[in-house]
């Protein structure tokens, strides 16, 4: 369930980051991805950090996403770079893309689908953000037929 | 509107200008005409009476204008109107308001039919048995009777009754309402609640930031009455 969200998410990421970054090279990636980081590039991390259950039978999810954002040392890439893509992630979530990333949660996820989110806003890094602010998100996730 | 976080409706009232919503709450309200047999002093009757009240609460941060809430005729009676409003200040922190707009509209009582649903709750349970709705969060059944005690001359109970039995209930949910649940006769089914008449007569639906959407029912079980 969780690897599925966090799929969802970056496609919807990778979508809604497209047009306002497309001068700057960058990757979306899932929390659960087996990939190796690129170190040639921005790289938006979709992580899903807990996803409690709002009701006893399973029909209703909070995943708690968290969103970092990864720039390396290298020439070419500067600080404004970083703080676009930060700038763009802050302005993805709102009401009018809910319906988007429901989709891509019904289609990562059979059975389920989007039921809306709310960001919370940068949060404090941990060592296992490898001390980087996470751009903190609800997103409902709700079972079918609900 | 299925369920869902955050706000998507006010019910029908605007959002004061210049204001981010916390809640925005709606409660269908009647009350519960109820008549005592003379025969044997239970509950015979229980029907709504003709008045639904609609009350919307919004609130939020931000502030509202004092001048709304004014006195003057309501035409029709069903319109929301502003009644209350309350609005906060503190030291840094944004100022927060309380808006209450109430309608008052003709309800004709759709009686529908009591029903049982679900099952008794036993101890191996963790879950809720006693109704059938998806979503629900918490559900509160009671039954009581009136205890009547006649004191004798010497001051010691000298006879004892019990009568007009009558049942409550309280069911909570997430998500969207439920079929079926509305003010009135039958607009809800719990276990064990399925003889004589069953009433709603509160009826809460909200939405919250960044929480789910919601709604609660009241209402009471007068199982002799018809």
């Amino acid at each position: 369930m969780i690897p599925q969200i966090e799929d969802a998410l970056a496609e919807f990421l990778t979508d809604k980051l497209a047009a306002p970054l497309a001068a700057i090279t960058h990757l979306v990636r899932p929390g659960t991805s087996l990939d190796a980081l690129p170190q040639d590039r921005i790289v938006v991390i979709a992580k899903c950090g807990d996803m409690p259950r709002v009701t006893v039978n399973g029909t209703i999810y909070d995943a708690m996403m968290e969103i970092s954002v990864l720039t390396p040392l290298v020439s070419g890439i500067t600080k404004a770079h970083h703080a676009a893509v930060v700038i763009a992630v802050s302005e993805v979530f709102v009401a009018a893309n809910e319906a988007d990333l429901s989709t891509k949660i019904a289609a990562k996820l059979p059975g389920y689908h989007g039921g809306g989110f709310f960001a919370t806003g940068w949060q404090p890094g941990r060592e296992d953000t490898a001390w980087l602010p996470v751009f903190a998100v609800k997103v409902g996730v709700v079972k079918d037929g609900i | 509107m299925a369920t869902h976080l955050n706000i998507a409706t006010t019910y029908g009232v605007t959002q004061p200008t210049d204001t981010e919503l916390e809640e925005a709450r709606k409660t269908d309200s009647v009350e519960i005409a109820e008549l005592v047999g003379g025969a044997d002093g239970e509950y015979v009757k229980a029907d709504p009476i003709h008045v639904k009240k609609v009350e919307v609460v919004l609130s939020g941060d931000g502030p509202a204008t004092l001048g709304d809430v004014a006195s003057g005729l309501v035409t029709p009676p069903s319109t929301l109107s502003k009644t209350s409003l309350e609005i906060n200040e503190k030291p840094n922190g944004r100022c927060s308001f309380s808006l209450t707009s109430v309608g008052h509209e003709a309800f004709t009582d759709a009686g529908g039919a009591t029903a049982d649903a679900g099952a008794e709750p036993t101890l191996d349970d963790l879950e809720i048995t006693s109704v059938e709705y998806t979503v629900g969060e918490s559900v509160k059944r009671q039954r009581q009777v009136e205890d009547m005690v006649l004191v004798g001359s010497n001051g010691e109970p000298a006879a004892r009754g019990k009568c007009k039995e009558k049942g409550s209930f309280s069911v909570n949910g997430r998500g969207d309402l439920p079929g079926g649940v509305v003010v009135g006769s039958g607009g809800a089914a719990l276990k064990n609640f399925g003889d004589g008449k069953l009433v709603v007569g509160t009826l809460v639906q909200f939405e919250r930031r960044a929480d789910w959407n919601g709604w609660s029912v009241d209402g009471n079980h007068y199982r002799l009455a018809s």
